[in-house]
Order: C-alpha cells, then sequence, then structure tokens
C-alpha cells in the first residue's frame, strides 16, 4: 500500500441544493448536520479533510477551526470542487463524500479505501440502481487530474460521465442501497422516518447529546489482545453516559489504563465495522479494535 | 472458504478443495512464523481473532476477491492460539484460468487481511519477554 499517494478527503458542501430549497449539508439525519456526519466519517481514514465550499465561505468555517477548499470555478458541481482539490494538493487522492447520502455506512467507505490499487484513475462503486458509476463517494487519484484537466477544457463538468469516460473501476455495492441521494425534501422526510425507523428496530436510545440529564445505554464489551490484558478480561458490561464510540474508548481507556491512542483504535458494534464518531446503541455488543496484524 | 483454526493447517487438503479441470492456474501463499522480528531472536507466537467479526470480514473479503478477480475459487486459512517457529500461519490460494488473476487476487487477500482482519498476534521474544505487534 505503500506506493499509493496520500488519501485526503473531500466533503462536498458548496452545492447549491436547488431542489431541496436548503443547504443539504446542514440537514440533519443522525442527531446532528449531515456535513458533520461525513467529515467524522472521514477524520480517521484520510490524512487530511476538507470542505468543498463556495468561493467566499472558508472564512466562516476557518474560525470554527475547519479546513475549507474554495471552489475555483463558479457552479460547477463536484467536478468544480474536485478540480479546486487537485489544484490546491495535486500529489493527494481524494476521496470524496457528498452531503447527501444519508444511508452512507463507514464500512463502505473502508472497503473503497481498501480496494484502492496503484494502476487505478479513479475508484468507485457501481450504482445500486442502474450500474453506472457513483461519483460522490469514490476516490480519485493523483493520475485522474489529467484526465481532469482534459474534460474541464472540453467543459464537460459531469463526474458521472468523466468516471464512465475514464473506464474507472467499480465495486459492487452490498446490503442495500447505501449511496441513495436525496435531493427532495420529501425524500428527505422519507430517508428521516427510514433511519428512525432502523433506529427504533435496533432499541436505539434516542437521546440528546447536549442534554443535561443522560440516561445511559447499556452495553457489553469484548476484548482482545493488548485491551484484553490491560483491561485484565475478556469482557464486561456497563452503564456508560458516553455518546459516541470515540468517548466510550476515552473513558475506558481512563479506566483501564489502555494505552493506544483512540485513532489507532476501530471500533465494532453488533458485528458491524461503525464509526468511532457514531453514537452508540443501547444494548450494543462493541470490540475497540487495536492494531491488527494477521498474516 | 475461509477458515480460522487452532489446529495446524493442512494445506495438503486445502490445496486438493482447489482442483478444478477448467483452473489453469493455482497460486498458493504460505505465510509461516520466523525466528525474528526488527532483529530480535522470537521464541514462538500467538494469535488471537475476534472470531464472529473475523469470520464475517472474511466473508466479505472473498467476495470481493471474487468479484473483481476472473478467478475460479479462493481459500484462506488462518491459525489461532501458540505457534512454534516454521509452523504455517496463514494459508491462501487461489485457482484461475490465467495466472494473472490467481497471482493479482492472492496479493489482494494477503495485503487485505493484514490491515483489516481483526487478528492479533503476540511474538514471544528468546529473552523472556513478548509484546502485541503494532500495539
Amino acid at each position: 500500500m505503500s506506493d499509493l499517494a496520500p488519501l485526503y478527503g473531500l466533503v462536498l458542501a458548496g452545492g447549491r441544493s436547488r431542489r431541496m430549497g436548503r443547504d443539504k449539508a446542514a440537514l440533519d439525519y443522525h442527531g446532528r448536520p449531515q456535513v458533520e456526519v461525513v467529515r467524522d466519517l472521514l477524520t480517521p481514514r484520510c490524512e487530511r479533510v476538507f470542505l468543498s465550499v463556495r468561493a467566499g465561505d472558508a472564512e466562516a468555517y476557518a474560525s470554527r477551526g475547519i479546513a475549507c477548499i474554495e471552489d475555483a470555478v463558479e457552479d460547477r458541481g463536484p467536478a468544480g470542487g474536485l478540480w479546486s482539490a487537485m489544484r490546491a494538493f495535486p500529489e493527494a487522492a481524494w476521496l470524496v463524500v457528498a452531503c447527501d447520502l444519508p444511508f452512507l455506512r463507514a464500512e463502505v467507505l473502508d472497503r473503497l479505501i481498501a480496494a484502492r490499487g496503484p494502476d487505478d484513475e479513479a475508484l468507485a462503486y457501481a450504482s445500486a440502481e442502474d450500474g453506472l458509476p457513483e461519483p460522490v463517494c469514490a476516490i480519485y487519484e493523483p493520475a485522474f487530474r489529467p484526465r481532469l484537466e482534459a474534460f474541464v477544457c472540453d467543459d464537460l463538468w459531469c463526474p458521472r460521465k468523466m468516471l464512465i469516460r475514464t473506464g474507472a473501476r467499480l465495486l459492487t455495492l452490498e446490503h442495500g442501497n447505501p449511496l441513495a441521494n436525496v435531493n427532495r425534501p420529501e425524500e428527505y422526510e422519507a430517508a428521516r422516518q427510514a433511519l428512525a425507523v432502523a433506529t427504533d428496530a435496533k432499541e436505539v436510545a434516542a437521546k440528546p447529546l447536549a442534554g443535561s440529564a443522560t440516561c445511559g445505554a447499556k452495553v457489553r464489551l469484548r476484548y482482545y489482545a493488548a485491551l484484553r490484558e490491560q483491561a485484565g478480561s475478556e469482557q464486561e458490561s456497563l452503564e456508560t453516559t458516553a455518546s459516541t464510540f470515540l468517548d466510550l474508548y476515552q473513558e475506558l481507556a481512563a479506566r483501564h489504563g489502555f494505552r493506544l491512542p483512540p485513532d489507532r483504535i476501530r471500533v465494532a458494534a453488533d458485528g458491524q465495522f461503525v464509526s468511532m464518531a457514531d453514537r452508540i446503541p443501547d444494548g450494543a455488543e462493541i470490540v475497540f479494535i487495536p492494531p491488527v496484524a494477521g498474516g | 472458504m475461509f477458515d480460522l483454526t487452532r489446529q495446524p493447517i493442512d494445506t495438503a487438503a486445502l490445496r486438493a478443495r482447489l482442483e478444478n479441470p477448467a483452473a489453469g492456474a493455482c497460486a498458493v501463499f504460505e505465510g509461516v512464523v520466523r525466528n525474528h522480528h526488527q532483529g530480535r531472536p522470537v521464541a514462538s507466537l500467538e494469535y488471537e481473532a475476534a472470531e464472529d467479526l473475523c469470520r464475517s470480514a472474511a466473508e466479505a473479503m472473498l467476495a470481493e476477491a471474487l468479484a473483481a478477480h476472473d478467478i475460479h475459487d479462493a481459500i484462506v486459512a488462518h491459525r489461532t492460539g501458540p505457534l512454534e517457529i516454521g509452523e504455517v500461519a496463514v494459508w491462501i490460494g487461489v485457482s484461475s484460468a490465467h495466472r494473472d488473476a490467481a497471482f493479482a487476487a492472492s496479493r489482494f487477500l494477503i495485503e487485505h487481511l493484514k490491515a483489516h482482519l481483526p487478528i492479533w498476534k503476540k511474538e514471544h521474544y528468546a529473552e523472556g519477554d513478548a509484546a502485541w505487534i503494532g500495539a
């Protein structure tokens, strides 16, 4: 993997959201603005993460410590954002993710990242609907940049067409359509309901993050390898007021003396890899995964 | 097929499972316990896995290899528990019509396994101390 370019993340937050009528990046599917959810998904997976924003918008984010890349060209959609990013950091590969994919899961990104190869110009998923490339959850390698420049010269700004003409390698989606996108108010409501139903089904404690009287989630932890030895047990059950897996890991690190920093830990809940930034479902069986060393 | 086992890996039996008259190639990778790590003499190893998570992640990895490469079949087996120097820790076999796909898929499988599967290795050094690799 060492011959691959460093992976940077680009969160597409500069869209006009015309059909939605309001900023899609600010929509709330998971208890906070989706732009934050996407940024937190990319942060542990990328060396640097930037928000792709419209010209003039970076300053407002900078005051909150959020790095942005402003569009160098107006109103050219995702390809305009990518073009601006590749001009700013031509040596990086870019994992580009939109904010209108509320069903996006961490493992979808992990599969994409794991599949990178030295010969790829771009790597994407085939759409669950039509089999064509999904351009806004995709990796664009530095080798894609000359293509992009040529497309731009021809005034072609459709990222899907770019991927088709490039012959980008496509992966097949598993388990439904995690890249279903949401463009209209009625789709937003339907997505929120679908996610709420999924949440209820897993009996997730729907507690407010900022609430003062938080009720704890009951969780079961299984420890392996170094964490097992440091915890002195293979498993434990406890009630926690931590809202995210990251918070819980830090709580447990303080209690058990875990020495690994959280950025070197992955986490799985109920048999699925999830993001450290995800909220903890009540009743979850959680495995914190120290650096692996199979083989 | 993925197997996680505390027993010695029967490499001949796994190889036999890949026999296929349409296969013109069979690439086999064996990861073997070696007696040194970063200049330190190693006496023995132990592997530990988060079993259920490891099995599901391995099945997804195999499905990806089968989807991405033009191969007939792929088998991955990994040991857990204590291992001595010279024992096979991981065995990967891929059968395909032509060699390129078998090489590429077996390379993908070992690299993906090492980077992602929840398996951990503890080295017991000749001096008597021990360490979890990466942790």
